[in-house]
């Protein structure tokens, strides 16, 4: 029987806060019993296994996402203090996106950037419903997809592209932007929805302009999914 | 991870800067990430809970004393939100496939990757206090005192409740056969 003085000296050595005295009296008790020098070695080899288990990698878009909310959030209090401003900033954005619209569209007349197969389902998990767009061609290829889940709504980006893009989404007055995502962040098949937060389940459709270098590559916009 | 590490950062958090706050994030994603894997044993609900926490801190930024240090007080709120998971979870609570136990039975089991599954499901299998406190001194690294300050209890309570986990995990591998008794 192994006294709880004892005890609590042995877990306070395996958790590094045994001091001078401390070490002593143990000592001394280990070397007068072998049960104390069991029950030692016996508690070291489980806090041993317990240390050896491996540290999990978060998400890759954990980070992103909290960023995500954050920039939404501090966007939703600027337009609550100052609108006059969030409506120019709005205006600004809009025009650049119109004149890199522009812009990409001259320099590739003629040539589809895009392949949408829009409309069609997919089901991610039970109870949630999807909609994806195939993205087949162009400077940015892969699926986008955006699922519901109650009134929740959730995208997934599995892009295959060389090179990082930005992705800026907009739904009605609700703007979330993603940045960096590139092939990296989806190779591994473990992509992570971000959660589109604040944006109505039932409101506008979602639309997203891809860019690279600040100038917008790609538009594709998504049906919102019926409620099952 | 040191106390003043963080400090910089905390200090232009609170005078508004959310870069600063986004470096904090990045900083304690992973350990963060981790406990609540560890509390949930799902990858989805540990990446909410993880995120739910962040923004929590973040929009409570002026209840942020900042005697404390900024990663016992992150871990408090992921703490608590696991285990409010944990509650919306009962009776019925979803398991990640890849990660349910399959009882190894009494048989003797060979070190390493068993081990850790058979450890694992024993952790999985412990009360959310006593849970909390292996997470907390085994993920996290967290020396007694600051166990304490996260969980919002005295020392004396963390060592016990440490102690008396570390006893049942002892039990349960040595059942599976997971440890030599």
């Amino acid at each position: 029987m192994i006294e709880p003085r004892v005890r609590e000296l042995i877990q306070a050595e395996l958790d590094d806060a045994l001091d001078a005295a401390g070490r002593a009296e143990l000592a001394g008790r280990l070397l007068a019993d072998p049960a104390v020098r069991a029950e030692r070695e016996s508690m070291r080899r489980l806090v041993a296994h317990l240390e050896a288990i491996p540290a999990a990698e978060p998400p890759a878009q954990l980070s992103q996402a909290v960023s995500a909310a954050l920039q939404q959030e501090h966007g939703r209090r600027d337009r609550i203090s100052a609108p006059a401003q969030g409506w120019r900033y709005a205006a600004a954005i809009a025009a650049v996106g119109l004149a890199g619209t522009l812009a990409y569209a001259i320099i590739h007349a003629g040539r589809p950037a895009v392949a949408e197969l829009a409309g069609t389902l997919v089901k991610s998990h039970p109870g949630a419903a999807a909609n994806t767009v195939q993205l087949l061609s162009g400077p940015v290829a892969g699926r986008v997809i955006l699922t519901r889940e109650g009134e929740r709504l959730a995208l997934r980006l599995d892009l295959d592209t060389q090179d990082p893009v930005d992705v800026e989404i907009v739904s009605g007055s609700h703007r979330l932007r993603l940045d960096g995502i590139a092939r990296g962040a989806v190779a591994r098949g473990s992509t992570e929805p971000v959660p589109l937060v604040g944006f109505a389940a039932d409101g506008p459709d979602v639309s997203l302009t891809f860019l690279r270098n600040g100038q917008v590559v790609s538009r594709v916009t998504l049906d919102r999914p019926a409620q099952r | 991870m040191r106390e003043d590490d963080d400090r910089p950062l905390v200090a232009r958090w609170r005078a508004g800067d959310r870069a600063a706050f986004e470096q904090l994030v990045l900083r304690h994603q992973k350990p963060v990430y981790n406990v609540a894997l560890r509390m949930l044993r799902n990858q989805e609900e540990a990446r909410d809970v993880a995120q739910t926490a962040f923004l929590k801190a973040f929009e409570h930024a002026a209840d942020f004393d900042p005697n404390y240090r900024f990663f016992s007080w992150i871990y408090r709120i992921a703490i608590n939100e696991a285990l409010h998971a944990l509650d919306r979870r009962k009776p019925t609570g979803p398991i990640d496939a890849d990660t349910v136990d399959e009882a190894p039975g009494p048989e003797r089991l060979v070190e390493g990757e068993n081990v850790r599954r058979a450890l694992e499901s024993a952790v999985a299998a412990l009360s959310p206090e006593h849970r909390a406190v292996i997470v907390l001194r085994h993920v996290a690294q967290l020396s007694y005192e600051d166990m304490a300050s996260v969980l919002g209890v005295p020392e004396k309570t963390v060592k016990s409740r440490l102690y008396s986990a570390r006893q049942l995990l002892r039990a349960d591998l040595e059942t599976r056969g997971a440890l030599e008794s």
